[in-house]
């Protein structure tokens, strides 16, 4: 089979919805993707924290990550009070990633630097 | 014809003064695949941060943060290892805003043919925490 073009989908998520640990549904995506990509801005991190990331889980319940990315690691500065990100799965041609439970995120911070208290995250997915 | 791949992450952490020394007697789910089974791993991605940016303690290539893909018998075998990438370095001014280097091997992949286990290693930062994030995609 060969590829068609991807599909995007812009998500905010509400400060309100960012808490440690907690999950939050990408609704609308499909179960069965070729190919994933996501371009995230997350106000509240920065590097002085000890703990920052964002992971992809498969459903609400699940208990293995699929993919998890270090937010820490992308602040500039401890001053600064921001991360973003972006990163991708590329698959091969004809390969997927089957989905059982729809896809949720995840963030991971630790409690006192500020992280996740600054406004909506922002992403934008890509997938086929 | 189309084939189903599967993908998995992993966050290693170690507080200030601690290293880190995973294996799957310390997480099972290091353990990929038992010994026994084939699976192909056709993408790593390995990240490296330290709280602050602080890349103290005289790292060396001999000790710098690392990911070991291994076989998943008794004694497993180093199959490949491969150095994490920092995702964040040299000071709070300096600007690396970058996330680990997905590595896609080519072709069909790299064979584990007697499972696949990972350990992940990193010698104590003194005063600062650190963490190793892990991302494989792989066919079994």
């Amino acid at each position: 089979m060969g590829f068609s073009y991807l599909q995007s989908k812009v998500i905010t998520i509400a400060t309100a919805s960012i808490s440690n640990g907690a999950r939050v549904a990408l609704a609308g995506l499909p179960d069965h993707m070729h190919w994933f990509g996501c371009n995230f801005f997350w106000p509240g991190v920065n590097s002085s924290t000890a703990i920052a990331d964002v992971s992809f889980y498969d459903g609400p319940t699940s208990s293995s990550r699929l993919i998890i990315f270090d937010c820490r690691g992308n602040s500039l500065q401890a001053s600064a009070a921001w991360a973003t990100g972006s990163f991708s799965l590329m698959l091969e041609e004809d390969a997927y990633i089957q989905l059982s439970d729809g896809l949720e995120v995840e963030f991971t911070f630790s409690a006192g630097t500020g992280v996740g208290s600054q406004g909506d995250a922002v992403m934008t997915v890509f997938y086929q | 014809m189309t084939y189903r791949v599967s993908a998995a992450a992993w966050k290693m952490e170690a507080a200030a003064g601690a290293a880190i020394d995973q294996t799957p007697s310390t997480d099972a789910s290091l353990e990929v695949a038992p010994a026994g089974t084939r699976l192909v791993l056709s993408s790593f991605e390995a990240s490296y941060s330290v709280q602050n940016g602080n890349f103290t303690g005289g790292l060396t290539f001999a000790t710098w943060p690392r990911v070991y893909f291994r076989d998943a018998s008794a004694s497993p075998a180093v199959v490949f290892g491969a150095v994490a990438t920092v995702t964040r370095a040299l000071g709070h001014y300096v600007t690396c805003n970058q996330g680990g280097v997905m590595v896609t091997i080519p072709g069909p992949g790299v064979l584990f043919d007697n499972g696949l286990s990972i350990s992940i290693q990193s010698p104590a930062v003194t005063s600062y925490s650190q963490s190793i994030t892990l991302n494989i995609m792989y066919q079994v």
